[in-house]
């Protein structure tokens, strides 16, 4: 046996044994995409339920402020939760980029939830504060990642702390999605990352809850 | 997909197809990989034993070399004391009584190619054995090794080194794992006819080549791989016997091992850059082994620059979140932030890890490196692949920096 053919041999048990983690890889990253992508399909149908609802609550005679902000908050509670996963997902993620298309998908929601509570604000007298924390999501340097896992936590202690009386939005403003960035320019926001309470209190850098706590309108 | 991944994954193919080569030769050679040619010819052997302030082993390893098997009318042992200030002259002129074949030649100190160089030029073996003062080659070993020669192209002969004071401590146990590893990693490389080098505790020489290769190079720290690149270069083959025993002290203290392994790295990228020219050109020697030595080089390094640099971000990363944490008054670390997915990362990782802990046992098997193969020798072997393995790149960086300030010192 001439065993110069160990060269080519070789190669092909790697590519064999390289193909197979790859498609390892991609089959592990499918299913958890696929997981996401049907909780996204049910999220999806939620907000133009609340929508809808919310529009029929809101033309009657005697308009339903409670039902129709509380809907919103239960949906932002759940997409809050699925977009925990989704980072933790991100983060294990190393092949296909699937998981980042949604990721922008997930924030086009959360910001028609945003436009939702908008305008539900500007017609209910009940008031619930709308907390939305804007962070960087394409390529954030170190520091900016570590800031950011700090607000990340506050703003979650923030809203555990308040429970309903807060309706808390994590939104990246990088994903390409263009209604945010209408948003952004309508509120002046051009500092980054940053936690804007009711669109009218632009706070950046390092706040505790307490600190948090003074914007809100209890 | 990100640099890093894509870094990540071209190291791992790369890794892969070079575990993938090395089990594929075993498994093709399994069963010839101690056999060793019989000696059809009764070839005269000079012995070469370069020393200096050797006083602790010489004897021994004269001694050794004395009570091989081969015919000692065909075997000439020469010393040659590369100008010792210690007493290893006066106790080879002892032994010079005892054994009649024992010749010494005192000169004034010149380095080990010089002493070797002169060695030949006396020397009346048409083979030359080269042999450190601090080795000890088993008593049949010559033997095993003379009947590669009965191949006329065949230039050089290495044996299989092992470690004699392994139980000197835990450092020089870890260096005889390695030492084992080695050699049978060398005697599959044989295989394709690319042993790169021929080691400093007995190698076989044909003298006729060597002189036709201008001998020893007097410029390189290490003359043992510089004279196998050189007998490559000339299309002259090179090859190994496992079978063939020498036993030499390896450095129980990590700075004269640190010392050693800058040398030898120093030596070897000396090599490269006077066989550069050989790249893709000469059969084997440019094809593949130095492709192969230059690459293990750069991975080497590049494996620790990478991995440095992800293990730094990742402690930065995480020192800055729970100083930002701590300033913004919230929880330093939930349980939550733990997160294990399976990844493809995950996978090559526990894929080349399993491969490099199994087949490193199946070699110490192989080898029957000790009777007693137990949990303490697979630990030893787990801290020798998880640790051990890791000081190379250091060893690397200043065998590099000294190459680049031309500091050619032993």
């Amino acid at each position: 046996m001439n065993s110069k053919h160990s060269f080519w041999q070789a190669l092909i048990v790697a590519i064999i044994i390289f193909w197979t983690g790859i498609m390892l890889g991609i089959l592990f990253e499918n299913s958890r995409t696929s997981k996401l992508e049907n909780f996204y399909k049910s999220s999806e149908t939620q907000i133009f339920d609340i929508q809808l609802t919310g529009n029929l609550l809101m033309n009657e005679a005697n308009p339903d402020c409670n039902t129709a902000l509380q809907d919103n908050i239960d949906f932002a509670d759940r997409i809050y939760e699925e977009a925990k996963t989704l980072e933790k997902y991100d983060a294990s993620n190393k092949i296909t980029d699937d998981i980042v298309k949604l990721h922008s998908r997930y924030d086009l929601l959360r910001t028609m939830l945003w436009l939702n509570v908008i305008g539900l604000q500007e017609k209910c007298s009940n008031q619930t504060n709308i907390v939305v924390y804007l962070y960087q999501y394409v390529e954030p340097n170190i520091d900016t990642q570590a800031k950011q896992v700090a607000i990340s936590k506050v703003t979650s202690d923030l809203k555990k702390k308040y429970g309903d009386k807060v309706l808390l939005i994590p939104l990246a403003y990088d994903t390409g999605v263009k209604s945010l960035s209408l948003l952004r320019s309508k509120y002046q926001i051009n500092e980054f990352p940053v936690v804007i309470v009711n669109q009218k209190n632009k706070i950046t850098g390092l706040n505790t809850v307490e600190e948090l706590e003074k914007y809100l309108e209890l | 997909m990100e640099f890093v991944t894509i870094v990540y994954l071209a190291f791992m193919f790369i890794a892969l197809y070079m575990f993938s080569f090395f089990i594929i030769l075993t498994f093709r050679n399994r069963q010839s990989l101690s056999l060793y040619p019989s000696p059809n010819t009764n070839f005269f052997i000079t012995v070469l034993i370069p020393a200096h302030n050797e006083e602790k082993s010489i004897e021994s390893t004269i001694n050794h070399v004395m009570q091989s098997d081969y015919p000692q009318n065909k075997l000439e042992v020469i010393v040659l004391n590369d100008g010792s200030s210690d007493n290893t002259s006066a106790i080879v002129k002892n032994l010079l009584k005892k054994y009649p074949g024992l010749k010494l030649i005192d000169k004034e100190n010149s380095g080990k190619a010089d002493s070797l160089n002169l060695g030949i030029k006396k020397a009346k073996g048409e083979l030359i054995a080269v042999v450190d003062s601090d080795s000890f080659p088993a008593p049949e070993s010559l033997k095993k090794l003379t009947g590669f020669f009965d191949n006329p192209k065949m230039g050089a002969v290495t044996s299989f080194v092992t470690v004699r004071n392994k139980n000197d401590n835990f450092f020089a146990k870890i260096q005889s794992l390695e030492y084992v590893i080695l050699g049978w990693s060398r005697k599959l490389l044989d295989f394709v006819d690319s042993v790169y080098v021929t080691n400093g505790p007995l190698s076989l020489y044909r003298k006729s080549f060597i002189m036709e290769v201008g001998g020893f190079d007097r410029s390189t720290v290490t003359e043992d791989i510089d004279i196998t690149w050189n007998l490559l270069n000339h299309d002259y083959k090179t090859a190994m016997c496992l079978d063939a025993n020498v036993s030499t002290i390896a450095p129980s203290k990590f700075k004269s091992w640190f010392k050693q392994r800058t040398r030898w790295g120093l030596g070897g990228l000396q090599a490269i850059q006077k066989y550069r020219k050989m790249f893709f050109r000469k059969g084997m020697f440019g094809a593949f082994i130095l492709p192969f030595v230059s690459l293990s080089i750069i991975l080497s390094i590049a494996t620790f620059i990478f991995s440095t640099y992800l293990i730094l971000r990742a402690i930065l990363i995480r020192f800055l979140t729970i100083t930002y944490s701590v300033s913004a008054n919230t929880t330093i670390f939930a349980l939550q932030d733990i997160n294990f997915y399976p990844s493809v990362i995950i996978f090559y990782f526990v894929v080349l890890f399993t491969l490099s802990i199994s087949y490193s046992w199946y070699i110490l098997k192989a080898i029957k490196y000790e009777e007693n193969l137990n949990l303490k020798k697979f630990l030893t072997l787990l801290f020798y692949i998880l640790v051990y393995l890791t000081l190379y790149p250091l060893v690397w960086f200043v065998s590099i920096y000294r190459f680049l300030k031309k500091d050619y010192k032993w």
